[in-house]
């Protein structure tokens, strides 16, 4: 029995794959961070194509509400996924305040070496 | 007859020194000998007592060689690296200039003819290092007697060849040790099973003494036992991770002493599950029971040897030291989990030491960053000037919106200037950063509001040039009364926690005053805390086992302006620095080697 929610749902997860794949494609995206969504839009696609599994998956389980199952793991993966970005955005702060940091002591040295060469100590412009 | 040298590594040992270093020197008389002492730092004057005794070698010395007949050792003292005991032996050992070189530690005195008899056993070239027996000394109380017989029992089952010998009351071959490249400096308790097993592997014998004999004074308290027996556990895990094939010990180290903290570790654990099953509970205590009943028949044993009747009271002593090698065990395995790296600190815990003292003309960089403080800049600059002239200053522009930029290039110092706004953590960071490319050994810091006095900074630096400290910071709190304000309040809980922490006292936490001395300095250039950064050095200095010390001064109130230390943000602050608390501590120390 196929519903036009069916219909929907893999049309949903196929556009966001797509989507994916396409912002991979003009390099707006880059491969570590696309691999993530890939596998996710993969899974809903599955899960929308064949509906049983997810009914399967929480009877093993012993969830009475199939639904919740859905719900509990795209939680847990939002979290995951965001703890990684704050892990990325940790590193991107140090890179930059250590780029800070360095540039402040090159425009310091060129300053010097400006200085040094008009024969004073005196600052450049 | 070839001369002898004797290497004493000490730290902090003013009890036992003026007894051990007599020792020697009789032993050394009427040789050719040199008495190395290594002080790895000591705060406890040690340092005095090693130098009063090389006064007085030095006076005797012209004195007998006069007669020609008794000639003395010639005694030096040098400084040692601060990184272990096996750093500071192979200082000494680099220092020597003998053939022969005795290791005595700083609590054993050895007895009469000692030396003699490891120099004969040194006779065979095949022999690498010949140890002494220890034995107890008759003052030993209850808790140095539990280790001692224990060692007493063990010795007296050793042979005259063996393949371990401990340090302590040691004579090495100088070539043998170079031969195999010293002590591994990387250990703690264990270094010298290492050594020894390097040394057997280079198909060199080792000698025991039997009739050598030097007392050891070992820790007294049950504390100390503890600490000491926790290091021997950990370090030997160094060891076995090293030396594989040695799990099951060696000739001092038998294999079921060597099975007594796994065996407890395990009992724990079937302690635990015996909540599933029963039958683990009743496993555990049988493991346990073997145990003790291995002790027990060797404090029977240990009793027959020495007549001392403490020693039936090893199974509980020793009990107590199988637990504490199981939580050695837990400890090691955690640190090998997260990837922390070997250290000798981890088995022997170094007492904080003095800092190597700077030298007298080093040059001093005072740094201050700046952030919309164009209004108070020309001041604070001409206030370090004629309060601090010898040294260099250096602002450190923090993106600001104000003029600062602007009249910067007039005040006639040097100046960063930051891109974009990172805090004064980041500023100093950078300040520090230019400090080490321009040879800077010493790192001053002030506000760049105006609220510190210049003057102040010679008093501050007083310390650091004489060895007293690694960094000194300006308390505004060392003297007189301040008003109970809320923010007073918060200031003094952080002092609290901090003091407790750090183990010293520390009275003003967020005082912007500092000046760092080279240890400091390389430490904050490589990581430098951020936000509001002054709380958390404390914690870096003090986690890296740095001196820092307080000086009283007095603050002015900023000269113009408004502070940017609002409520809510010195609340979070706070929250900050009590989370770095937690997170200081868990994470692997940094200190620079070498």
């Amino acid at each position: 029995m196929t519903g036009l929610v069916q219909i929907i749902a893999v049309a949903v997860s196929a556009g966001l794959l797509i989507t994916v794949i396409a912002l991979v494609r003009e390099e707006r995206l880059r491969e570590e961070y696309a691999f993530a969504w890939i596998v996710g839009s993969l899974v809903l696609l599955a899960l929308a194509i064949w509906r049983n599994s997810l009914d399967l998956a929480a009877k093993w389980l012993g969830i009475y509400y199939p639904p919740a199952l859905l719900l509990l793991a795209v939680i847990l993966a939002v979290f995951v996924v965001s703890l990684y970005f704050s892990v990325v955005i940790s590193r991107q702060r140090q890179q930059i305040e250590h780029l800070v940091e360095e540039v402040a002591l090159l425009d310091a040295e060129v300053r010097g070496a400006r200085g040094s060469s008009r024969g004073g100590r005196d600052q450049a412009p | 007859m070839s001369g002898v040298s004797f290497v004493v590594p000490v730290l902090n040992g003013r009890r036992y020194l003026r007894r051990v270093l007599s020792a020697i020197s009789r032993e050394a008389r009427g040789r050719t000998a040199e008495i190395i002492v290594v002080d790895d730092g000591s705060t406890d004057g040690s340092r005095r007592i090693a130098e009063s005794f090389r006064l007085k070698a030095e006076a005797t010395r012209f004195e007998s060689s006069s007669r020609g007949f008794r000639l003395q050792a010639e005694v030096r003292i040098i400084d040692g690296p601060r990184r272990g005991a096996a750093a500071a032996m192979n200082a000494g050992i680099l220092e020597a200039s003998h053939s022969l070189i005795c290791q005595v530690d700083q609590d054993v005195v050895v007895r009469p003819e000692w030396l003699d008899m490891l120099l004969r056993a040194l006779d065979d070239p095949a022999v690498a290092a010949a140890q002494g027996r220890y034995v107890v000394p008759t003052s030993a109380r209850f808790w140095s007697r539990m280790a001692g017989r224990d060692l007493d029992l063990r010795y007296a089952r050793l042979p005259e060849r063996t393949d371990h010998v401990c340090t302590g009351n040691t004579a090495y071959r100088a070539s043998a040790l170079h031969q195999v490249g010293l002590f591994d400096e990387t250990l703690g308790y264990g270094y010298d099973n290492d050594l020894s097993y390097r040394l057997v592997g280079r198909g060199y014998g080792l000698a025991f003494c039997r009739d050598a004999t030097a007392e050891h004074f070992w820790r007294n308290s049950f504390a100390g036992y503890c600490a000491q027996q926790f290091g021997v556990g950990y370090g030997r895990l160094d060891v076995v991770r090293i030396h594989p094939h040695r799990a099951t010990g060696d000739a001092v180290s038998r294999s079921i002493m060597m099975l007594h903290g796994p065996l407890t570790l395990a009992a724990l654990a079937m302690a635990l599950l015996s909540f599933v099953a029963v039958p683990f509970g009743i496993a555990g205590a049988v493991v346990i029971g073997l145990l003790a009943a291995e002790r027990a028949l060797a404090g029977i044993r240990a009793w027959r040897l020495t007549g001392d009747r403490a020693t039936l009271l090893f199974p509980i002593a020793h009990m107590l030291r199988d637990l504490v090698w199981a939580w050695a065990i837990l400890v090691w395995l955690a640190r090998r989990l997260i990837r922390i790296e070997r250290d000798p600190a981890h088995s022997m815990r170094r007492p904080r030491t003095t800092a190597p003292s700077a030298a007298a003309n080093a040059r001093v960089l005072v740094l201050v960053p700046a952030y919309n403080e164009a209004a108070n800049l020309p001041r604070v600059v001409a206030d370090l000037r004629a309060g601090f002239p010898d040294a260099r200053v250096l602002i450190i522009n923090d993106a600001s919106t104000d003029a600062t930029a602007d009249i910067l290039p007039a005040l006639g110092v040097e100046w960063l200037t930051l891109p974009q706004r990172l805090g004064v953590g980041g500023a100093l960071r950078a300040g520090v950063r230019w400090s080490r490319r321009h040879g800077f050994q010493i790192v001053a810091r002030v506000d760049g509001d105006g609220q510190h006095r210049a003057r102040d900074l010679a008093r501050l630096l007083k310390p650091i040039v004489a060895g007293q400290a690694d960094a000194v910071a300006g308390s505004r709190f060392l003297r007189g009364t301040h008003r109970a304000t809320a923010r007073r309040m918060t200031q003094r809980l952080l002092a609290v926690c901090l003091s407790a922490i750090a183990r010293q006292r520390i009275t003003d936490p967020t005082s912007g005053l500092w000046i760092f001395g080279p240890r400091a300095a390389q430490l904050l250039g490589d990581c430098h805390p951020g936000g509001y950064p002054e709380p958390e050095i404390h914690l870096l200095l003090a986690r890296h086992g740095l001196v820092v010390r307080e000086v009283a001064v007095h603050a002015r109130e900023r000269l113009a302006g408004r502070t940017t230390l609002t409520p809510a943000r010195a609340a979070v602050a706070f929250a900050r620095t009590a989370f770095a608390f937690i997170a200081l501590t868990l994470r692997p120390d940094r200190v620079p080697r070498q």
